[in-house]
């Protein structure tokens, strides 16, 4: 129970931290390498951490996203709704890979997640991006290595912490 | 799968994602996107969500902020930078009025004096800040700092000191949405500055470049004439500079001539912006047929650009066709 609302303030933590990431300007050479921060995380927590990281709360964060970043309403939920999907789907197998190819996992999904993105261009109307477009996933597969140490570092420390205050 | 569902015990109940579920969010999640796409459906929604955006883009601003507080501290000239702020504001101003008085001119130079130059729009200004957050690098859209609270209306004209930047396409309590003019889905009705053309200014997803398409083989524009909005559907004042035309290309092979644009504002780089409040009466600018006088200096260009005269009198340009244009042209010349 105690574990349970740990995860859950630790996801809501990191879920308001990567939304701020991802609402930072960088420069403009740096901008278009920006990863999909929520998605990463998203990754993450449907690997590590299922309880709290399902299709529904996946939902809510993208159409959150959707209206921060005043994209088409339920662009962003489609594609975490996917994303979450197909990693609990292969969540067994995602989850035993060396970190190596655990990166190149996360790149094979934020390139489908990607592709998605550009599906929900085309009808949209908006048109091919620029071929810079497409590296941002592999910006989060160099990123990923490091995700999941921070986020694992956070997770074990408030499971000590909880641990601790009740017994 | 399998697998999966070996090791899922007690612990794990409630967790995993059924086929089913994906498919009722799918659902959910396109005909959301469909309603927003074709109804507007969803302003609503929007603007309610939207209430959170505020402090978050205050913090997600943070870093920007203090970099440049430290960097205008260190320099020590940060009396010098509200002084420079200042000014940049008056100039928007300035460039406001500017903007009127050209519209005004052309107005009185293409009516010939004889009707009268009565709608004289009263245009606003409102200053407003880009809030330095970075929605999506492939989006052209800013948000900035004035919202409903400070009177800023959807549709609104936004303008920085060298032209039009984009329109305000959703307005939230403390911020709104501007979508560029760069931005695939923005299309701006606009006019020749010199021959009275009038075509619609699309953005192409770069910053550097507005395209017109689907231009009459015939059609007037030249490289350097500058685009002013034509007011065209309402919202939009008439008259703002737009952007200055940089290629017209006519490639005989195709029905229509296409012609590259620069916009005269910095899309990228605008930070001071002044969000123009609706006009008191939103005419669009009168159409008008060419004067004998005017059309009498055009003959003297090449003919492909002097075939133009037809194209200009006809606003939507759908009639002319290629390999005509020349011998229709002279027929059409008073």
């Amino acid at each position: 129970m105690n574990a349970r609302t740990q995860e859950w303030r630790l996801f809501g933590l990191a879920v308001f931290s990567v939304l701020l990431l991802s609402l930072v300007r960088l420069p403009p050479m740096l901008a278009p390498m920006k990863p999909f921060w929520l998605g990463l995380l998203m990754v993450y927590c449907a690997l590590e951490m299922p309880r709290v990281a399902g299709l529904g709360v996946a939902f809510i964060i993208g159409l959150w996203l959707d209206v921060l970043t005043g994209n088409l309403l339920g662009e962003h939920a489609m594609r975490l709704v996917i994303l979450t999907h197909v990693v609990a789907r292969f969540r067994f197998r995602i989850r035993f890979f060396p970190v190596g190819q655990q990166a190149l996992a996360v790149f094979g999904l934020m390139l489908n997640d990607r592709i998605l993105s550009l599906w929900v261009r085309l009808f949209a109307g908006d048109g091919w991006p620029p071929w810079s477009f497409w590296l941002s996933p592999l910006v989060a597969m160099m990123l990923w290595p490091w995700l999941f140490l921070v986020m694992d570092r956070l997770r074990m420390r408030g499971r000590q912490r909880s641990g601790s205050g009740t017994a | 799968m399998d697998q999966s569902s070996q090791e899922r015990s007690a612990l794990f109940a409630g967790e995993g994602s059924s086929t089913l579920a994906l498919v009722i969010y799918l659902a959910i999640t396109i005909l959301l996107m469909i309603a927003d796409r074709r109804g507007g459906y969803l302003e609503e929604v929007h603007a309610y969500a939207a209430r959170l955006s505020g402090p978050l883009y205050t913090l997600a601003e943070m870093p920007w902020l203090v970099g440049r507080a430290l960097r205008d501290g260190m320099v020590q000239r940060s009396q010098l930078n509200s002084e420079n702020r200042q000014l940049h504001q008056a100039v928007l101003q300035r460039e406001l009025r500017i903007a009127e008085l050209e519209r005004d001119l052309l107005e009185q130079r293409r009516l010939s004096g004889s009707i009268a130059l009565a709608q004289r729009l009263q245009l606003e200004g409102l200053p407003t800040r880009v809030i330095d957050v970075d929605l999506d690098p492939f989006s052209h859209r800013v948000v900035v700092d004035q919202g409903s609270r400070d009177g800023v209306l959807e549709g609104a004209a936004v303008i920085d000191d060298g032209g039009v930047v984009g329109q305000v396409i959703e307005v939230r309590p403390t911020n709104s949405l501007v979508m560029l003019l760069s931005d695939p889905g923005h299309g701006l009705p606009v006019i020749d500055a010199r021959s009275g053309l009038r075509s619609v200014l699309n953005g192409v997803g770069n910053a550097d470049r507005l395209m017109i398409s689907s231009m009459p083989l015939s059609a007037d524009l030249e490289v350097g004439d500058l685009l002013l909005s034509s007011g065209v559907g309402g919202r939009f004042p008439a008259g703002l500079p737009v952007a200055e035309v940089v290629a017209v290309e006519r490639s005989p092979g195709s029905a229509y001539a296409r012609a590259s644009a620069r916009p005269l504002a910095g899309l990228n780089r605008a930070r001071e912006l002044l969000v123009v409040a609706e006009p008191l009466s939103a005419e669009p600018w009168p159409s008008t047929e060419l004067s004998p006088e005017q059309a009498a200096p055009a003959s003297a260009e090449p003919p492909q650009s002097s075939a133009a005269e037809s194209a200009a009198q006809d606003p939507q340009g759908t009639e002319a066709e290629p390999g005509q244009d020349d011998s229709e042209s002279a027929g059409q010349q008073p």
